[in-house]
């Protein structure tokens, strides 16, 4: 088991040098400069030896860590927001439809967080818009201005996923349910209501918090998307400018900074699902 | 022939897929085969018919320089859809390519492609297509290739998983002993069992596909405005959505539907061939 999370983090040094390299490669080639002054894989060692003194090298007049630095607190606070409110709704859902099994309310839930997980964020993000900042007025269109303005970006990024872990949460508390453990509990006389919320709690937590991790990264990626439309200034508005001013630096910065928290979001995932099946890191060559 | 008629059988018993099938078959039919029932242009403009309402005329009304909303949707669809099919053809053919090599070759191969992908599975697919964009350079053609590659890992896993549990059967053995080539045993034995869940796999995607397609188009990165692909018809209506929210809401509603029902009709069809529902 220890050998498996140890061979586990590890693999995260390949992965990153690899991603980093075939992007540097790919980004310099299409760059389309008649020359270079070195071979392409040179440049990339001298480029990543940079890095990793902390020189990014600049983007107009400023180092380009600094920017990274400033823009990552909105995209870190969207994605938690994001998933914090999509965890306690997306669970709290789950847990009352499979409770409520095949009845009306489990239908409505099951309906609505599948209409949910296919509406695109940008235009849940035009909706709730146009519904509560221009038309009732109470919340401001652009993400930054106050802290109200996080309110709506956190809640388009989170709703999507919200439909996501209610079915997750749906499917594991039925599986729960029918443990023998449980129906040992039901045989003694314990309530139902404690068998649901403290028995079958506990043995469902794993596989949904799986599920979050795996949206989590989902959700990392809808940031691009939500930054854009209220006009927040995170790591995807970076990314945008990156690609629009044709930015080699900033864009690698990008590439860096968000490839490495896709892959440590990934390695908890991967440690989860050893928690969930400790067989998993046995068939692990 | 009795099988297949189950499948379809399955399938038809979840009414919500029908009706989903039903509703993308429509929309498929109205995206390349209605441009050429009507003459008019989804550029064509009319500045006197600027903000026109929903009439017989204009059955979305006009956008701020006059064109006609319902012709912008339905050309929008063709170019959209297009874009999602040529992007999930390109991972079908090297995802099935993959898998095959790491699923039925398995040794050296199968590491350094299983661990390829794995890295690509830990990027979500609109991040792999937003770089690839970044790399490439916008327009069509480049953000079908972008919606590709993030397609790619999906249908590798798939027919690598399926390759190797339909390799050790012990019709594919005794093919082997008897000296069938590899072609002619990948080709007759192992291919007809992959492409029903490639099916099932390609159904699905193309969903994801259109709305990481629209989504780049969205950010200004994919197919650029006049061109009314859906989300960059939903991105320059944004800016005057208050006094003209159809602008944004067709397009919305558009790429969701289309969405929704790949996403039912998929479902549908992974019942219907999911080997433990046939009993």
């Amino acid at each position: 088991m220890l050998k498996y999370i140890l061979s586990r983090v590890l693999q995260i040094i390949p992965s990153f040098f690899i991603l980093t390299a075939v992007v540097f490669h790919s980004a310099l080639l299409m760059r389309g400069g008649p020359t270079l002054p070195r071979p392409a894989y040179i440049m990339y060692i001298e480029y990543m030896g940079r890095v990793f003194r902390g020189d990014f090298g600049n983007f107009r007049t400023q180092p380009v860590l600094d920017v990274l630095l400033g823009a990552f607190p909105y995209t870190a606070l969207l994605a938690f927001g994001g998933i914090a409110l999509a965890s306690v709704l997306g669970v709290f859902l789950g847990i009352v439809a499979a409770a409520k099994q095949n009845k009306l309310i489990d239908n409505i839930i099951m309906a609505v967080s599948l209409i949910a997980s296919s509406i695109p964020l940008f235009f849940l993000a035009v909706i709730f818009m146009l519904i509560f900042s221009l038309h009732l007025r109470w919340l401001p269109t652009r993400g930054t201005d106050s802290w109200q303005g996080m309110i709506l970006p956190i809640v388009t990024l989170g709703l999507p996923a919200v439909g996501f872990i209610a079915r997750t949460s749906r499917t594991a508390m039925l599986d729960v349910l029918n443990m023998d453990a449980i129906k040992a509990a039901r045989a003694r006389g314990i309530p139902e209501k404690t068998i649901t919320y403290s028995h079958a709690f506990k043995n469902m937590m794993i596989p949904i918090m799986t599920a979050i991790a795996v949206r989590l990264g989902e959700l990392l990626a809808g940031t691009v998307l939500v930054e854009l439309a209220f006009s927040i200034p995170g790591l995807g508005r970076l990314l945008l400018h990156a690609i629009t001013f044709r930015d080699f630096n900033l864009l690698m910065g990008c590439v860096i900074v968000l490839g490495l928290a896709f892959m440590i979001i990934n390695l908890i995932v991967d440690l989860l699902y050893v928690l969930v099946d400790p067989r998993t890191a046995k068939s692990y060559r | 022939m009795k099988i297949k008629s189950k499948k379809l059988r399955i399938f038809l018993s979840r009414k919500i897929s029908v009706l989903a099938a039903l509703v993308l078959v429509l929309m498929t039919f109205a995206a390349f085969a209605g441009p050429y029932m009507t003459s008019r242009s989804p550029y064509e403009q009319d500045i006197s018919l600027r903000f026109e309402g929903i009439s017989r005329e204009h059955w979305l009304g006009t956008d701020y320089i006059g064109r006609d909303m319902f012709t912008r949707i339905i050309h929008g669809g063709q170019i959209s859809m297009g874009i999602a099919l040529f992007g999930v053809t390109i991972g079908v053919v090297i995802g099935l390519l993959l898998g095959f090599l790491s699923g039925y070759y398995s040794g050296i191969t199968d590491s350094i492609i299983s661990r390829f992908i794995d890295m690509l599975m830990a990027i979500p697919g609109l991040m792999i297509a937003t770089i690839t964009v970044a790399i490439l350079g916008s327009g069509g053609i480049n953000t079908g290739i972008a919606v590709g590659l993030s397609t790619i890992p999906s249908f590798m896993r798939m027919t690598r998983a399926s390759v190797i549990s339909i390799k050790e059967t012990d019709y594919v053995k005794s093919c082997r002993i008897i000296g069938v080539s590899d072609i002619r045993i990948i080709m007759t034995h192992i291919m007809p069992g992959v492409l029903p869940l490639i099916a099932v796999t390609f159904t699905l995607n193309l969903g994801t596909a259109l709305l990481i397609a629209s989504s780049l188009s969205y950010l200004g990165i994919g197919v650029n405005p006049p061109t009314p692909e859906w989300g960059a018809l939903l991105s320059s209506g944004r800016h005057m959505m208050l006094s003209w929210p159809l602008g944004v809401i067709a397009p919305g509603i558009a790429i969701t539907l289309f969405v929704l029902c790949t996403s039912l009709v998929g479902d549908g069809l992974r019942d219907a061939f999911d080997p433990k529902s046939i009993e």
